[in-house]
């Protein structure tokens, strides 16, 4: 008995843990009515980057997307 | 403060120390009076479950006067026994007959645990395991089963119970003894329970304001728990299931264990579909979800105290499918060719936290029932940023309710309470969107209801009063101060008249509910629904008036109900179209309706043929009419339908082996009595189709396989909020699952 519950809830866990993986979004921002592709971002630099947007070598600060809208 | 601590001490105190009886029982075959051991009882009060051993007999603890007791066993009847004196030292004998039916229900929502055949108020019970026959993704596709109930949608993963046409803010959830708050106003709100632990559902059709409080004015959604382990017994179990259309898994585990005075019950589960596939082929987009949920109970009796501790919690991350800015629309936006469930936007993420504390003290002639309950809805809706929310609301509310149940004698009895709850609704500071401002909400309310029972007759009547008041403080989207007091005394009155096997019911009774924060308040746009909503604080309270008639036939082999009723309501609450833009979006305004009216009924049939006792044949029609006034009729009506099963046991052997086959085809009627920013309904048909392995070995197991709309019928339902959109609701689903179990008992 110990060991098949053992068992099961060692499975259970191990579906729970699978879902918890870092995650990845391709991100792009709008110029000139132009999509301009950022890349995948993940994590941080993901939440970094929609929060406060992208700056370019002229110093323009873009809204980032990361979805397919 | 001091002396009332004290007293609460003291009086637990007593209540403990008080000796508990022991109770020895003894079942046996009511034809040959053999012991028939192995049979479940569950002590209702004491919500314990104790086997029979060889002998039939069987011991458990009297907590209270009154004993009720479920007696089931394989290939007998399951039925109730309800004992009013008992002396110590006595063996009750309970007699129960060869058969496969249920005699009898025990009804947890009305008020105390009473028989069915003892109800006035019309309730629907049935159990997660009937309903699920063929298997359903979701809880809302479950409950479609009982009649009179539907589910308005927005696409799979939103759902919330509609009953005979009332939904969102008018009908009140409970799980177990707690009032669930979820910003329910929403129409992308969906339902906060999900099926994990459920063991059974109460549906109150109609004004059920008496024992729910003001608001419960199209009914009552009341959920209970599955049942403890048996004692001396611990319960692993596993459920796998598999869907096609959405390529979703569904993933559950629960551990319950039970000793002679604590039980103690853990759930865990996720679920993750990918966007559902319509009839024509295509996928709509963003309709994914997924969700996981951690549930726990423990529970305890002392002498006169039975006490459950309850807790949980689930995640979820919903898509809002059918989103646009754009003013000109055409369904292809809202489809694509390819199936995805990566995190997208918009997007809906909630996480729900429920508690709640039940005790009942069982004393002389009467039972107290105190509960307290806290529950927390944290809710975000993001519209353009994965990891930004636009809105982000979070809804605290405490809960309380004492009763006393007294009885007089035998026959009559009173139920004397108070309810309340307290509610605080917080918008977090970084939250670009504000539809509803900071608020806090309280509610007071007092009822009680008489009942008396004649040898044929059962009488009941009761009052409630309630009082609300809702206060919004100056904050940077409101220009004044709103503190506004709602106040709400309602009415209810039944008989009951039982006849051999025929039954009528009656009821008179009314409900109230107070216009809620979003109707008064709202200002801004609603992402879920996509509209601009406009609030207005001159809004009344609305009231509404339900005689409900129940006949029911009950032969040996067919049962059949009759349940027509009529509802008036005053000052009825809905959105209107203004037919303009504002911030790109469609601007609505909450409006009073001076009158509204619904009408219908439900009829029932159950037929269980002498010459084929694995046959079961069960038909419902559903019907719902209703409207404003000649010209405008309500919106989100269910269309009327036809909801018919056949099952058919191919296995059904004494260790409980079983093999059933079922099959349901679900008629729904053109709606045409549709709403002014509604389009027509067609009628269209399903059929599902499923089979249910069950294995007693071991490790006992249950497979089942099947199909839900067979024939991929593409379709709208009327209640689905993506129909103007042109998103048709989901094609054909395969599934598969399979449940084991793992049982130690300590008692062999």
């Amino acid at each position: 008995m110990k060991k098949q519950v053992l068992l099961l809830t060692a499975a259970f866990a191990l579906s729970f843990a699978s879902c918890n993986k870092e995650e990845c979004h391709e991100c792009h921002y709008d110029k000139n009515g132009a999509e301009v592709e950022l890349g995948e971002k993940c994590g941080d630099e993901l939440e970094s980057l929609e929060a406060s947007g992208y700056t370019d070598a002229d110093g323009n600060k873009y809204d980032v997307h990361c979805h397919d809208h | 403060m001091k002396e009332i601590i004290l007293f609460i001490f003291f009086t637990v105190l007593y209540l403990i120390s008080i000796s508990q009886n022991e109770i020895v029982g003894k079942v046996v075959q009511k034809s040959n009076k053999k012991p028939v051991a192995e049979a479940y009882v569950f002590n209702l009060s004491q919500q314990q479950i104790i086997t029979t051993n060889q002998d039939g007999l069987f011991k458990t603890i009297s907590v209270g006067k009154k004993l009720q007791f479920q007696i089931s066993a394989k290939n007998y009847n399951t039925e109730i026994f309800e004992i009013n004196e008992y002396q110590s030292g006595d063996t009750l004998i309970f007699e129960i007959e060869e058969g496969h039916i249920q005699l009898d229900e025990v009804l947890i929502s009305v008020g105390s645990s009473t028989l069915q055949k003892n109800a006035i108020v019309n309730v629907s019970k049935r159990s997660i395991d009937d309903l699920n026959v063929i298997s359903s993704g979701t809880l809302g596709e479950m409950l479609e089963n009982i009649p009179g109930v539907s589910q308005t949608t927005m696409g799979f993963g939103i759902s919330k119970p509609s009953i005979r046409g009332l939904s969102g803010s008018r009908i009140v959830t409970y799980l177990n003894g707690l009032r669930i708050e979820n910003q329910q106003w929403g129409e992308d709100h969906g339902m906060a329970v999900t099926e994990l632990g459920i063991g059974s559902v109460e549906v109150i059709k109609g004004p059920a304001s008496l024992l729910y409080g003001a608001d419960a004015l199209g009914g009552v959604m009341y959920f209970n728990d599955e049942n403890y382990a048996p004692s001396y017994q611990t319960e692993v179990s596993s459920i796998s299931r598999f869907e096609t259309n959405t390529m979703g898994y569904t993933q559950r585990m629960s551990i319950k264990t039970s000793g002679k005075l604590l039980r103690f019950n853990i759930y865990g589960g996720i679920r993750n579909h990918a966007d559902y596939q319509m009839g024509n082929g295509l996928y709509a987009l963003n309709s994914r979800f997924k969700e996981q949920s951690l549930k726990t109970s423990v529970g305890f009796t002392q002498n006169k105290w039975v006490v459950n501790l309850r807790y949980q919690y689930n995640q979820s991350r919903v898509g809002i499918p059918g989103h646009t800015h754009d003013s000109i629309v055409f369904p292809e936006m809202f489809m694509r060719e390819t199936q995805a469930r990566n995190k997208t936007v918009p997007a809906q993420i909630t996480n729900n936290h429920f508690a709640l504390l039940e005790n009942k003290f069982y004393l002389n002639k009467n039972t107290i029932q105190a509960n307290i309950g806290f529950t927390s809805n944290h809710l975000q809706e993001h519209e353009d940023k994965i990891t930004i929310s636009d809105i982000d609301l979070k809804l605290r509310n405490v809960f309380y309710n004492i009763n006393s149940n007294y009885e007089f004698n035998a026959t009559s009895n009173l139920i004397f309470g108070s309810q309340g709850m307290h509610q605080n609704n917080v918008n977090r500071p970084f939250a670009p969107e504000i539809i509803l401002p900071d608020l806090t909400s309280t509610d007071f309310g007092m009822y009680s209801l008489y009942t008396k029972r004649f040898e044929k007759l059962v009488l009941q009547g009761g009052l409630r009063y309630d009082w609300r008041v809702l206060n919004v403080p100056l904050q940077e989207e409101i220009d004044t101060v709103f503190n506004e007091t709602y106040q709400g005394l309602n009415y209810s009155v039944g008989v009951r008249y039982h006849l051999k096997k025929h039954d009528f019911r009656f009821n008179v009774s009314s409900g109230t509910r107070a216009p809620n924060a979003s109707e008064l308040l709202s200002n801004g746009v609603h992402h879920g629904s996509v509209r601009y909503e406009i609030g207005d604080r001159s809004l009344a309270v609305e009231k509404s008036l339900q005689l409900d008639f129940a006949y029911t036939l009950k032969l040996e082999h067919l049962e059949i109900i009759v349940n027509p009723f009529y509802t008036h309501l005053n000052d009825f609450k809905y959105l209107e179209n203004q037919n303009q833009f504002l911030n790109e979006f469609m601007l609505f305004e909450y409006k009073d309706a001076p009158e509204a009216t619904i009408y219908g009924g439900e009829l029932a049939l159950h037929y269980h043929p002498h010459f084929a006792h694995n046959l079961h044949i069960e038909s419902n029609l559903a019907y719902v009419r209703a409207y404003i006034d000649e010209n405008n009729n309500l919106p989100f009506i269910p269309q009327n339908n036809i909801n018919t099963q056949v099952k058919y046991d191919l296995i059904k052997d004494k260790n409980s082996n079983n093999l059933s086959l079922a099959v349901q085809h679900i008629y729904y009627a053109d709606q045409i009595h549709f709403g002014a920013n509604e389009t027509q309904t067609n009628r269209y048909q399903i059929f599902n189709f499923g089979f249910q392995y069950h294995k007693s070995t071991k490790v006992p197991f249950t497979l089942g396989m099947g199909v839900r709309n067979l024939l991929n019928e593409t379709y709208f339902n009327h209640v689905s909020y993506i129909k103007n959109f042109g998103i048709f609701n989901p094609g054909r689903n395969f599934y598969i699952s399979l449940k084991l179990q793992i049982i130690n008992n300590q008692n062999k």
